[in-house]
């Protein structure tokens, strides 16, 4: 059974119950359903899109995005096409298949317990996989996903939590929150967010590390929440949750035991290795012709972070052995930042590192190597960058004028030793 | 004040144009918390995420008068 005939059937039994809402729209299963055939039959007619046909879909994070989503699926067409941050730079487009979709949306719906008349809030961009991936046992379970545009306007966030239909013993919202979120919260909105305890079912943190700290303060404040920290990646699927309400005292760097159709292992070198259908399809790249081909993934993947399984099977997080700086669990890789740099008049050469954050855990800042009769003027190079690599969270806050930049042996820029 | 207050966000937020009178539009949930954080730890004063709204987020002007209004309150 494909993905989509499983949402099929949720419409069938909850025609009218919300689906999905966002800013002032909002669609019923029903309502929802027959927008999806439209955009289906206008995807087939107009834009000739074709079973299995390879389909790039620009993110939009609103109704319209949902309905194309759902659309390209009973089309068939293969849409599920993630973008993650390439180590030499460049972007890798992941392609998801309809058995790992399925799979992980059953991960999410046994281990946190996604049911019919749960509303989740999404806050996070839905071209990344922890906010996208909600939308699987949302729509498996006949649940509403209730969108927004990031965490900014802090009103609409409240209000999605705390409906105003809202019965008070009966707990029916849930939120994904990256830690950065959660500590902006803790910092900012501590009682806001006590006078929603019992109104929260569940948060899922995930794609950074959370400090122990923040995840007691978190039960503190919210006593009757289920509180899950996941390890999961665009390539890996969702692959562990650990449910830290329930633990005594909070394990640090523990994300729990692998999940229903997940396998976890230890590499040789204590990579975390990870199998089962939750799997990624494979990396999609382009021929010499520009059109996509498909390096599938394999029956192992291994990650580049490292950890170790304790006698319970519980996965602990120990570091990662790649350089990508984590900002808000937004992945950014060092060299895209130092090769859009290279282009400013008057930089020799530069290093992009991590420094850490209060909030965010880390922003990157950027070392510069200038030519003799140049400054550096920190809003010219921002702007510039911003132009280069079109994302604000991209852009370094801190610069630094230096000498040189360290160099190996081998000529490589020695990057690890301005890492402490 | 308000000079102060530019200098430090201007070092914070160096994609922000400061002297906009749509300032909460430039704004992402970064730059919000990021101006919360700056003037709480420099004025000492208690600012929560009610206090981010569009209007009190508009100009650099605003955030004088929000700092001003929170001073006042502790005295």
């Amino acid at each position: 059974m494909r993905w989509i005939e499983h949402v099929a059937k949720i419409v069938e039994r909850y025609p009218d119950a919300l689906a999905v809402i966002c800013h002032d729209e909002q669609l019923t299963y029903a309502q929802m359903w027959e927008a999806v055939g439209k955009e289906a039959f206008r995807l087939r007619d107009i834009e000739q899109v074709r079973e299995g046909q390879y389909y790039i879909q620009t993110c939009t994070q609103d109704i319209a995005y949902v309905v194309r989503f759902l659309a390209l699926h009973l089309i068939g067409a293969r849409c599920d096409i993630l973008y993650t941050t390439g180590s030499t730079g460049k972007p890798k487009a992941v392609l998801l298949s309809d058995e790992g979709m399925i799979a992980n949306g059953d991960n999410l719906i046994t281990a946190m317990g996604f049911h019919h008349g749960l509303t989740f809030v999404v806050c996070g961009p839905l071209d990344h996989f922890g906010p996208w991936s909600k939308m699987l046992p949302v729509f498996m379970t006949g649940g509403t996903l209730h969108i927004l545009d990031g965490l900014k306007d802090m009103e609409a966030f409240f209000d999605a939590l705390r409906p105003a239909s809202f019965v008070y013993d009966k707990a029916k919202t849930a939120t994904f929150l990256v830690p950065s979120a959660i500590r902006m919260l803790l910092q900012f909105s501590r009682e806001r967010l006590e006078k929603l305890a019992g109104y929260i079912e569940f948060i899922e943190t995930g794609a950074a590390p959370m400090a122990t700290s923040d995840m007691q303060q978190l039960r503190e404040v919210l006593p009757n929440t289920r509180l899950y920290n996941t390890y999961a990646s665009t390539e890996t699927g969702i692959v562990c949750t650990y449910p830290y309400h329930l633990s005594p005292s909070i394990l640090q760097g523990c994300v729990g035991p692998a999940m229903k159709h997940s396998v976890v292992a230890i590499g040789p070198d204590g990579e975390i290795c990870v199998s089962g259908p939750i799997l990624m399809a494979g990396y999609l790249n382009e021929d010499a012709e520009g059109n996509l081909q498909l390096e599938p993934v394999g029956k192992r993947f291994q990650t580049t972070d490292l950890g170790y399984l304790d006698a319970e099977g519980r996965l602990f997080l120990t570091g990662r052995s790649s350089e990508f700086i984590n900002i808000g669990g937004l992945k950014l890789s060092p060299v895209e930042v130092e090769d859009a740099a290279m282009g400013f008049v008057g930089i020799l050469d530069c290093l992009c590192i991590p420094v850490s954050h209060p909030v965010m855990g880390q922003v990157p800042k950027l070392l510069v190597v200038l030519q003799e009769g140049f400054s550096l003027n920190k809003k010219e190079i921002s702007r510039y960058l911003k132009e280069k690599l079109t994302e604000t969270w991209k852009v370094p806050i801190n610069y630094e004028v230096v000498d040189e930049i360290r160099k190996m042996p081998n000529g490589k820029k020695d990057r690890r030793s301005y890492i402490m | 004040m308000k000079e102060r207050i530019k200098a430090l966000l201007e070092d914070q937020l160096p994609l922000v144009d400061l002297e906009s009178d749509a300032l909460y539009q430039e704004l992402d949930s970064l730059g919000v918390t990021t101006i919360l954080m700056t003037l709480s730890d420099e004025y000492g004063i208690l600012l929560d995420s009610r206090d981010a709204t569009p209007k009190n987020l508009r100009s650099l002007d605003s955030l004088v008068a929000l700092v001003e209004r929170k001073l006042a309150e502790k005295k």
